[in-house]
């Protein structure tokens, strides 16, 4: 048993001057094999202790972790807030601008005015109620318009308010003419339709206003371009109403009807013109 | 304080039907809070006081649209003396029963105001389907309105301690 004892401790010493003897290009060969098998190890262990120790950190700094949880949240809170005030103000000056570019390149003389209010108190008619009246020189019928087209008419002006009788509305007429082809007639508003997407919003599925009776061998074509005639003293001439959607036969026969899609998007009225006294 | 009090509940009636939007669906008919302000005072207060708010009311519904001033009154002053004369055989003490005459008495003032339209040839002929609509539409809302105000106006009355013929009946 102590023979055996010695026979261990003299191979193992044998075995150790070999290895510190060894030549060294072997040497170099033995510890970069050994390096690389190790190394695989030493990362993935490097990587675990980084891992406990930052747990351990934020174990450890945890109120302060919720503190800066609760700053950052109430910075982006604020930057939203911002990026959408600013974005709305964005939106206004470009509506503010075209509306400016209109007012002075269409030659008409107008009164600009904001949207106050939509329809009436009782839904009988569709209406809007503008913040400009009597005191801003608006009188009943004059058109209201936007860069867009036709919005209406006003009809009942107060002070500082006015109302006004949309395009879409049934009783809403005004004498038209189709650009291209030449000829004239009455567009009539075409009340609320219950077909398409409806919204809680009084305007958004107004009916398309439509011209009747008209001759059967005119050339209308879908997509003209319809304006104003100037006829019947309320509209000055050349304002765009809207385009051609459909043309269709009477019944008999004997006339036919024209759809016509509203220039302007009257459910989304922000700012609108009032004309008067023609153009300048 | 009686007077302050009707005041009061017109002008806040007349606020929330300007704003509260509406539906193409039921023909863009509002909640008639004015006509439910109408219809608690033919059933709670005497007739004097029911109709000055008749009067009121309906100038200021058609003051707030196109309508020729004074339809309303008429309308509201007409239906609202009915249920006041009958008020008395009426079960008042039902939400069902106010629910019930807010849509009856809906639906009456929109085809009361439909015919007076007519005849002052104010307005181009709606279609048909379209006034049924209006009906119907007024109709739900009237019910629906109609307990609300009732509720609403009966309680701010007993908590300012106005007196009227009858106090509102307290709900259970």
């Amino acid at each position: 048993m102590r023979h055996r004892k010695y026979l261990i401790w003299i191979t193992l010493g044998t075995f150790l001057l070999v290895v510190i003897n060894l030549p060294g290009s072997f040497s170099v060969f033995l510890r970069g094999v050994c390096r690389e098998a190790v190394a695989t190890y030493q990362g993935a262990l490097q990587r675990t202790l980084s891992g406990i120790h930052r747990t351990s950190s934020a174990v450890g700094n945890f109120a302060d972790v919720i503190k800066e949880r609760d700053r950052l949240k109430q910075e982006l809170a604020e930057s939203r807030s911002q990026i959408r005030f600013t974005s709305s103000l964005v939106r206004e000056n470009a509506e503010l601008r075209k509306l400016l570019d209109f007012r002075e390149s269409s030659g008409f003389r107008t009164v600009p005015c904001e949207v106050v209010a939509r329809d009436d108190g009782c839904g009988w008619w569709q209406t809007i109620r503008l913040n400009r009246g009597r005191s801003s020189g608006i009188a009943e019928n004059m058109a209201v318009i936007t860069p867009a087209g036709l919005v209406g008419k006003t009809i009942e002006v107060s002070g500082e308010t006015c109302d006004v009788l949309l395009l879409s509305d049934r009783s809403f007429k005004v004498s038209v003419r189709f650009e291209q082809e030449g000829s004239f007639g009455i567009l009539r508003g075409g009340g609320i339709s219950l077909q398409g997407e409806h919204e809680f919003d009084v305007l958004c599925a107004a009916g398309a206003p439509q011209v009747d009776y008209l001759r059967n061998d005119l050339q209308i074509r879908q997509g003209e371009t319809v304006v104003t005639s100037g006829l019947g003293g309320v509209f000055p001439g050349g304002l765009v109403v809207g385009r051609v959607r459909r043309v269709y036969a009477d019944e008999t026969g004997l006339y036919r009807h024209v759809e016509v899609d509203s220039a302007c998007d009257l459910a989304r009225l922000d700012k609108v013109l009032v004309v008067w006294g023609g153009r300048r | 304080m009686t007077a302050a009090m009707g005041v009061f509940l017109l002008l806040m009636a007349a606020l929330l039907q300007s704003v509260v939007p509406t539906a193409a669906w039921l023909a863009l008919s509002k909640p008639p809070f004015l006509m439910a302000v109408v219809l608690y005072y033919a059933l709670t207060h005497r007739r004097g006081a029911f109709l000055t708010v008749a009067v009121l009311a309906g100038v200021i519904q058609d003051s707030l649209s196109l309508m020729t001033v004074g339809f309303s009154s008429l309308c509201f002053v007409a239906f609202g003396l009915a249920v006041l004369e009958g008020r008395g055989v009426l079960f008042r003490d039902s939400l069902l029963t106010v629910a019930a005459l807010g849509a009856v008495m809906a639906a009456l003032t929109v085809c009361g105001l439909y015919a007076l339209l007519r005849t002052s040839t104010e307005m181009v002929g709606v279609p048909f389907w379209w006034l049924g609509l209006k009906v119907g539409g007024n109709a739900l809302l009237g019910a629906l309105t109609a307990p609300a105000v009732w509720l609403l106006a009966g309680s701010l009355e007993r908590h300012t301690g106005v007196s009227h013929l009858e106090e509102p009946v307290a709900w259970s």
